[in-house]
């Protein structure tokens, strides 16, 4: 009997082990009291690589697949239309620090935001016909301006292939193209639970 | 009856075609091309997706015909949008949808794109509809490559792919309200003393009828109150003016219009806030390097002030908000020749520090006492002095060497005297004409204040007193330094008399 349950034990623990080592991604999702997340936008993600245009691309195929998925999305320019003056300096300067949770609010109370998505872009690269792409994204909610979800992903020219050099990528854009709608798009849609009708 | 219900559902069908003819009209902007770097536009695709939605029956605004319009707004870029210019492109255009594209990557050889597309509502801002296609050359890698894929066959794909499940979704409208857009809010300072004149200048452009009310909504003791804005340089800008409130605190401005009329519609915008300052800033100097030593700051050769200002009680939850410092002001007194020896007074935030090295040229300063004073300005006019009074000293003192000529016998008397820093390290050596070394005094460690040593002289081995000479080396606590080469020996005549008693060791007095 013993034996049993210390067998099941161990091959549940070798399992869970199994899993964490092919993770490619780490996510953390706080609770939030809010279960109706259907209005949102993504702003544009902060971009410390070289390669300029990857984090608007983000921003867009993101708001875009979103809205596939039955989300309203408000356009990011509208919304940051709603800026003070003041705050759109700041958001210039340092869009970390900008994006406060006061402000997050009021977003949220005068467009009737429910979130917002935004991230950092930490690595983009393209040797030959290798690329990789890593980066970290998150989802405030608007009725605190708390953080509630946050994954980071790391993806290269390998990581949708299938067999021989079928799916194998060699260009950057087409690899945000298919994180964004084969995996991204899923995890988000675990944290951000609309009841609307879709 | 039935020629009645025939009659309503004419009329519902005629309403319904006169309102599609009338609203469903899509704007297509011209597409950013990140490809391009910054500011990079495409205008062809944007044109051939025009045509290609005509085609399909679709009513098109291609780029081109938009342009004028984007123009005339200042828009610099043609992908950031605002209800203000949602509103225009319905005004202008009877449109009920904006097409906004931004292409990533496009590339002829081998043929590449990857590219968004989304179809925004003018009336709520929302995007009713959206599509990303991304090709590269390993999507056209057919079987042993046997056919060779262009970038026109690439774009016909990428168009067929776009648009095949482009639709486009028609809600009723009512109407649409009018908008606001504001360009700029200026405040004469930010940080105010209170009672002082707030002015606030906001610049802004409306899109609709012209609002019945424009003011702004301030909360002070008074209580909330309205403050209309009144036009100032154009007709773009307008200007309201308040009175600061006592109570220090930081207050809120909230924009408010009003239309009036049929549309009954007020909108209140924030749109900055100002501070009520009256707390001095509470300002530290520090003099970097200097010891105190009785009572007195004591500095050697460089005067390093390090001015800080700490947040007090009252005004902390100013600072790090930008309740900087707006002016700042040094003045350096020298109290032994009583005169003002520096005055300078600069806009704009602290220094970190201010160096004065003091045995350097034209800037040099005789040891001594000083009184420095430093006033700051913060943001909102509230000033702050402080004083500090500092000790110059920049040489030890030097040695007195003087030679006793008696009729017997010689002797020698070195003495450094009492010094207000005391001294660490003493070394110092007594050369006859010829380098032959007489004397010799060595003391370095725990700090002394005094040295006085007496020896006598062999009259037979030094014959000629005038040709003595010596060096030294004499460092104080505060590291100051003094090399003397070659200093020549005071010679005086003895008193006549019994010689006086001799101390065959030095003798520290203190």
């Amino acid at each position: 009997m013993n034996f049993k349950i210390i067998f099941k034990s161990s091959f549940i623990l070798v399992i869970f082990f199994l899993s964490s080592c092919f993770s490619k991604e780490i996510s953390v999702v706080i609770n939030s009291s809010h279960n109706n997340f259907c209005e949102g936008t993504v702003f544009t993600f902060i971009n410390n690589t070289k390669k300029f245009g990857i984090e608007f691309f983000i921003k867009d195929i993101l708001t875009v697949e979103l809205t596939k998925n039955g989300y309203i999305l408000k356009d990011p320019s509208i919304v940051k239309s709603f800026f003070t003056p003041e705050e759109r300096i700041r958001y210039f300067e340092n869009p970390e620090i900008a994006l406060s949770p006061e402000l997050i609010q009021r977003l949220g109370s005068i467009l009737g935001l429910k979130w917002i998505i935004g991230g950092k872009i930490l690595e983009a690269e393209k040797i030959g016909d290798y690329v990789k792409i890593e980066l970290l994204i998150w989802v405030k909610e608007t009725k605190e301006g708390r953080l509630i979800w946050y994954s980071y992903y790391e993806r290269d020219s390998d990581s949708y292939r299938t067999i021989l050099h079928f799916g194998k990528i060699s260009d950057l854009y087409s690899l945000v193209d298919k994180m964004v709608k084969k995996d991204i798009i899923k995890d988000l849609k675990k944290v951000l639970i609309c009841k609307r009708k879709l | 009856m039935i020629k009645k219900w025939l009659k309503i559902l004419f009329f519902t069908i005629f309403f319904i075609l006169i309102f599609k003819i009338a609203y469903t009209q899509i704007v297509i902007f011209p597409f950013e091309d990140l490809s391009k770097g910054d500011h990079g536009i495409n205008f062809e695709i944007p044109e051939e997706i025009a045509q290609k939605l005509s085609e399909e029956g679709f009513k098109v605004i291609p780029p081109k015909e938009v342009i004028p319009l984007l123009i005339k707004f200042r828009k610099v870029d043609f992908y950031n949008i605002n209800f203000t210019l949602l509103r225009e492109i319905y005004k202008n255009f009877n449109a009920q949808y904006i097409l906004l594209g931004s292409i990533g990557k496009l590339q002829k050889e081998p043929p590449a794109i990857s590219i968004i597309v989304k179809l925004i509502d003018v009336f709520t801002g929302k995007i009713t509809w959206g599509k990303s296609v991304s090709f590269s050359a390993e999507d056209f890698v057919s079987f042993l490559s046997l056919k060779k894929i262009d970038y026109s066959y690439m774009m016909e794909k990428v168009y067929k792919t776009l648009l095949a499940d482009f639709k486009e979704p028609f809600e009723s409208i009512s109407k649409i309200t009018p908008t606001i857009d504001i360009q700029e809010v200026v405040f004469n300072s930010r940080y105010l003393q209170p009672g002082k004149t707030v002015e606030c200048i906001v610049r802004m452009v409306f899109s609709g009828p012209k609002p019945s009310f424009i003011g702004v909504e301030i909360e002070d003791n008074i209580g909330k109150r309205l403050i209309p804005l009144n036009k100032y340089t154009n007709e773009r800008s307008y200007i309201a003016f308040w009175k600061a409130p006592e109570k220090e605190g930081r207050y809120p401005v909230v924009l408010v219009v009003t239309w009036g009329d049929k549309w009954k519609i007020t909108k209140r915008i924030f749109i900055g806030r100002y501070y009520v300052d009256n707390t001095p800033p509470n300002l530290n100097l520090v003099i970097r390097g200097a010891k105190k030593k009785k009572g007195k700051v004591l500095v050697k050769d460089v005067l390093e002030i390090i001015p800080k200002v700490i947040g007090s009680s009252i005004s902390k939850k100013f600072i790090g908000r930008g309740n900087g410092i707006a002016k700042w002001q040094i003045e350096i007194y020298s109290k032994n020749e009583n005169t003002l020896i520096l005055k300078e007074s600069y806009p704009g935030e602290l220094p970190k520090f201010l160096t004065w090295y003091t045995k350097g040229g034209m800037n040099t300063l005789s040891p001594g006492d000083y009184l420095i004073k430093f006033k700051v300005w913060d943001l909102a006019g509230n000033q702050n002095e402080v004083e500090k009074e500092v000790l110059l000293v920049t040489d030890p003192p030097t040695p007195q060497v003087i030679v006793y000529e008696g009729k017997e016998k010689d002797f020698m008397e070195i003495e450094i005297n009492k010094n207000f820093i005391p001294l660490v390290r003493v070394y110092l050596e007594i050369f006859s004409k010829d380098g032959e070394k007489i004397a010799e005094i060595k003391k370095e460690g725990k700090p002394f204040d005094r040295i006085k040593k007496e020896i006598i002289l062999d009259k037979k081995k030094i014959k000629n007193l005038n040709s003595l000479y010596y060096n030294a080396i004499i460092e104080d606590e505060l590291r100051n330094k003094k090399i003397l080469r070659r200093v020549s020996v005071i010679v005086k005549k003895a008193k006549e008399g019994p010689i006086r008693p001799t101390f065959k060791t030095w003798v520290d007095e203190f």
